[in-house]
């Protein structure tokens, strides 16, 4: 490599390095935005969740549980569904393929009885359905057995046959908080019909205390990698998602807590069972679809912490996870490629869409680039040794810095991570380790899953569930 | 020279995201602390730090409600005609005197661009209770300004004006005012069981739900 190349590649990651962290510092900025204006605006409210909770008229809400192997959380994440403050509920649980125990546990806790139910499904679905159950304990409770035939098509499943209005998606290993579906549903009610979906902030389960009854005293987990993923999502939440949704540019609702309005998620044709990324494929064809409709979608993001999910703590699960994550983005940004840069599709086509896919998507590919070509740059002394050391501190000084801001958002917000005092040195601690190899590695593994998504493409092959070893929701309990 | 520039840009860059980093870590350690000492005072002190820490959400909102709600039991009497163009900010409001009073808030819920303000009229439209009230309650749900559940929540305070209003939606065009209304009728006659025929591709479809089960009694 000549010197003339060196300066092109060094122009070209400075370039994207200063579009990332320009992109980042004005989603912070409108994160805090709609943190202050979301304070505002609940001091406001004369007429909020609790009577609407309370209301003889609310409208029904079917909670889908997609479930694969899931037999150390699915008792607890269930109990905690049906202790939600909502009258009008159903919850379907899809055991999809499930080798393990996990319709025994559902069996023994609720006391399942077969239904006679319709077995059949529209053309093109991926499994078929085995039995159909519910429970006698409590009959807001119902349990469909099918072949395996991955998330996206249990989820399809279970959208054939619910009743409800508004469809809660949530994953099998997560726990709501009690007031969960009516703080969701509210903002459907308030925002009339353009209103089509609700995503809200998720917090990281692993070292909280978790009671019989399914309700969470949140702690610090005391496992570096569950640490290192409780400032990711911080990060991912109460920065990127936040602030792209009060930008009006929302891409993505959260595949572990996303309410979205049944007829519209029908209109779309369900999720699409043909990629990893489903929850990100299903927001930008509501967008579209929508919009096509001419009318214009609002997706809204709830900063209150409302779901609880278990974060991987074994570095297989979490590069698997991390893989499948940006195969999913490649495959998204694929199959909606129409919509980059189209001022038909607003800001999701040309602000967030873009930035997902020149940025994210080629982020971890450039981010070791980066490093590479300062690290030559640097031994053959194109760049002194101070000007690499200076471009490091800056960069983990920025990279603590979002971590900082997004507890100190989350906090603002309330149910924040820290608990103690004692907690923010620790996160400060993490921060700054983040920096030095979990960043790099975690930058390959996204790496991989863009080389996998690329070689892959949308081949039609029945994507796989994310294998994760869980520990069950009571046995995340901190000691 | 442009290796200069970067040292320069990455040093005075660095030291102000750190001092962000700090200033974020010190604010967040402060909430914390204020919420620990929060939670070992009484209800109401931990209503007032609602913002920070652990306080449960429950709380949060009710806290929240009194402190936007007027105190109960003193109304705001409205004693001369609001001019036009005023917007109703918070308070109950009576018609007694002010007939049409209901058609004017009606208007006032059409225009306004605020979604909590609208629910505001909405409420207040259902403490006055009466015929024009349910109309422009109907007329709410029709142009899609409020939300069916609020306007049944609200339509059922009313009185038997506000019943008479609601009998003749029973023939509206507009599918959900027509759900809304036989929701409500048929919540009492048996009309309830035409009702999901009568919402048929409404969006305001009150389906039979499963009842969660009732606690056993005392043996």
């Amino acid at each position: 490599m000549g010197p003339g190349a060196l300066t092109l590649v060094d122009i070209i990651v400075g370039v994207f390095f200063s579009v990332f962290a320009i992109g980042y510092s004005t989603l912070l900025l409108n994160a805090a935005r709609a943190a202050f204006a979301d304070m505002a605006r609940a001091r406001r409210r004369a007429w909020g969740a609790a009577e609407l909770a309370a209301s003889p008229h609310q409208p029904s809400v079917t909670v889908v549980v997609p479930a694969h192997d899931e037999a150390a959380s699915i008792v607890a994440s269930v109990r905690s569904l049906l202790a939600q403050g909502w009258r009008r509920l159903e919850v379907l649980v899809v055991a999809n393929g499930c080798t393990d125990d996990t319709l025994g546990q559902l069996h023994r806790a609720f006391d399942l009885q077969a239904t006679a139910e319709l077995l059949e499904r529209p053309p093109g679905a991926r499994s078929r359905v085995i039995t159909t159950w519910r429970s006698s304990a409590d009959p807001r409770l119902r349990v469909i057995e099918t072949s395996a035939g991955g998330k996206a098509d249990a989820t399809n499943c279970a959208l054939e046959r619910a009743g409800g209005e508004y469809a809660l998606l949530v994953d099998a290993d997560s726990l709501l908080e009690p007031t969960a579906v009516a703080q969701a549903v509210l903002p459907f009610i308030e925002g009339g019909e353009q209103v089509v979906a609700v995503s809200a902030a998720i917090r990281v389960l692993n070292g909280s205390h978790v009671d019989e009854a399914g309700r969470v005293t949140p702690g610090l987990t005391r496992s570096p990698l569950a640490l290192l993923q409780c400032l990711e999502y911080a990060r991912a939440f109460h920065i990127g998602r936040a602030g792209w949704a009060a930008l009006g540019a929302l891409p993505v609702v959260s595949g572990a807590f996303g309410m979205f309005r049944t007829d519209v998620l029908r209109a779309c044709g369900g999720l699409d069972v043909d990629t990893v990324g489903e929850d990100l494929e299903i927001v930008l064809r509501l967008h579209a679809t929508v919009r096509r409709d001419g009318r214009r979608p609002e997706i809204v993001f709830l900063g209150e912490a409302l779901c609880w999910t278990e974060v991987p703590e074994d570095v297989a699960s979490l590069r698997a996870q991390r893989i499948r994550w940006h195969r999913g983005l490649v495959e998204a940004v694929n199959r909606h490629g129409g919509m980059l840069f189209s001022p038909r599709h607003g800001a999701v086509g040309m602000v967030s869409l873009p930035f997902l896919g020149l940025f994210e998507l080629l982020a971890p590919l450039v981010e070791l680039l980066g490093l590479a070509a300062l690290a030559f740059a640097a031994s053959t002394g194109a760049i002194a040794w101070t000007v690499v050391a200076a471009l490091a501190g800056f960069a983990v000084c920025f990279g603590l810095a979002l971590g900082m801001a997004a507890l100190l958002l989350e906090q603002i917000r309330g149910r924040g991570l820290v608990t103690r005092p004692r907690d923010v040195a620790v996160l400060l601690l993490v921060a700054i380790v983040e920096q030095f190899g979990h960043r790099q590695r975690t930058a390959w593994w996204r790496l991989r899953g863009l080389a996998a998504g690329l070689r892959g493409g949308t081949s039609g092959t029945t994507p796989a569930w994310g294998e994760m070893h869980h520990r069950g929701a009571r046995s995340v309990t901190a000691p | 020279m442009g290796q200069h520039f970067f040292l320069w840009f990455a040093v005075a860059g660095g030291i102000v995201a750190a001092a962000c980093a700090v200033g974020c870590a010190a604010a967040c350690a402060w909430i914390s602390r204020a919420a620990t000492q929060a939670a070992t005072q009484s209800a109401p002190a931990q209503a007032r730090g609602a913002s920070v820490g652990q306080v449960p959400m429950a709380l949060v909102q009710v806290a929240a409600a009194q402190h936007a709600a007027p105190p109960p039991g003193s109304p705001q009497y409205v004693t001369h005609a609001p001019p036009d163009g005023a917007q109703p900010r918070t308070g109950v409001v009576l018609d007694g005197n002010y007939p049409g009073l209901g058609r004017v808030l009606g208007g006032w819920m059409q225009g306004e661009p605020d979604a909590i303000e609208r629910v505001r009229i909405a409420q207040d439209l259902g403490r006055l209770g009466g015929a024009d009230s349910a109309r422009a309650l109907l007329d709410g749900v029709r142009t899609g300004v409020i939300n069916p559940t609020v306007a049944a929540d609200n339509l059922a305070r009313g009185g038997f004006e506000a019943g008479i209003a609601v009998a003749a939606a029973l023939r509206d065009p507009e599918p959900r005012v027509r759900s809304l209304a036989t929701t409500l009728v048929g919540r009492c006659t048996p009309l309830e069981r035409t009702a999901p025929l009568l919402s048929a591709g409404s969006p305001f479809r009150q389906r039979p739900m499963p009842e969660p089960p009732t606690p056993p009694g005392p043996t």
